[in-house]
């Protein structure tokens, strides 16, 4: 008969050395469930980026505006066609901010319906010895500061080769833009043969990831 | 003492393999705006942490590497302190302290091992085109406490191995 006692039996370092992987196995699981709640509720916090599409602008910022879409009736503003022959209308526009042109597009030839992405880059075969494209070069929109009750014009034309046809004059009320797409109707009158116009604004100070998420939507 | 350092030691290689090691920051030198707009995911900035890494590289079937991570920052880790602890645990009298201590003492040559392989892996990072950056997160002073207390507990074993033989 034995007189050991469970507790004073010799120990098993064999088995008891295991407990180091025990703990090794409940940090490990104690920090990922720690993280997986943090994230949850960092998510949850998280706000973004300062400006969201469809917030308003801020006054004393300074934004990219472009027309992304431009509509036009399907005559003139004599009920004709646009150009002679069966081509449709060779559409650009420019944008003007207290009175000065700050901006023109390229032009979108024979349409009735022109896009701009907001992105362009014009490469060369020269260029691939090495150009430096910045930024600034590839966003083509006007740099407009955000100011209460002020305004810009986009004078859309019909681009020929003696002379531009007018096709409207769009005032753009800065107050009511928000970030990101805009779009607005117009009637027939006046000279104005401009039927729809999506105007873009984009904070300048966002990051390019931010700007083509913009771009996108 | 000796297992409380043990006990440390393992705290910290448990939140060291799981925690955030490294955070690495994709760039396409002076294109990188051109590729945040084109690809804006893959231009996200990533962050591993060591079960991450050795996930990652299965991923891609980096086996070689696989091996070699799991084995030097993973296993080899875990059984050094299955090992301390097992030596810590054994009586002054009883023999298979010296085995033990033997063996401990073999692998603690090796104690800088997993931190040498994780640092060749940073360093062949760093040297990634386009100005691509990798930046330490704090798993990975976590994971060098981990190895400085495994460090400081084989010597503690050592020292009782010499007073067992004196």
């Amino acid at each position: 008969m034995s007189n050991l006692s469970d507790f004073d039996a010799p120990k098993k370092p064999w088995l008891t050395a295991f407990i180091p992987v025990i703990v090794i196995i409940l940090a490990a699981g104690a920090y990922w469930i720690f993280s997986i709640y943090d994230s949850t509720n960092g998510s949850e916090s998280q706000s973004g980026t300062n400006e969201k599409s469809g917030s308003r602008l801020t006054s004393g910022k300074n934004y990219y505006l472009y027309l992304s879409e431009i509509e036009l009736f399907p005559t003139n503003e004599d009920s004709k066609s646009w150009d002679s022959g069966d081509g449709g209308p060779d559409i650009a526009y420019s944008i003007k901010w207290q009175g000065n042109e700050v901006f023109e597009s390229t032009t979108k030839d024979d349409t009735l319906l022109a896009n701009w992405s907001g992105l362009q880059i014009d490469l060369k075969w020269s260029d691939l010895l090495g150009k430096t494209i910045s930024p600034n070069e590839a966003i083509q929109a006007a740099r407009v500061r955000f100011q209460k009750n002020e305004s810009v014009s986009a004078i859309v034309v019909d681009k020929d080769l003696a002379k531009d046809d007018k096709a409207g004059t769009i005032q753009i009320n800065l107050s009511d833009l928000r970030i990101g797409k805009n779009e607005k109707e117009f009637k027939k009158e006046g000279g104005n043969c401009v039927r729809r116009v999506v105007t873009t604004v984009l904070p300048i100070d966002s990051t390019m990831g931010d700007l083509a998420s913009f771009m996108k939507e | 003492m000796n297992k409380l350092l043990i006990i440390l030691s393992s705290i910290f290689l448990g939140i060291g393999l799981v925690a955030p090691t490294m955070t690495i920051v994709p760039k396409a030198g002076e294109l990188t705006w051109l590729m945040e707009i084109l690809d804006p995911e893959s231009m996200l900035p990533v962050t591993y942490s060591i079960f991450g890494i050795i996930i990652e590289l299965a991923n891609s079937m980096e086996w070689l590497l696989v091996i070699v991570l799991t084995f030097f920052s993973v296993l080899f880790p875990i059984t050094k302190l299955y090992l301390f602890w097992a030596a810590s645990s054994e009586s002054g009298e009883n023999s298979n302290i010296g085995w033990i201590a033997s063996i401990v003492g073999k692998l603690s040559k090796f104690s800088m091992a997993e931190v040498f392989v994780l640092s060749l892996v940073l360093i062949s990072l760093k040297t990634l085109p386009g100005g691509t950056d990798v930046q330490l997160e704090f798993g990975c002073m976590i994971y060098l406490l981990s190895v400085i207390f495994s460090t400081l507990s084989s010597l503690r074993i050592f020292n009782k191995k010499e007073l067992c033989n004196n």
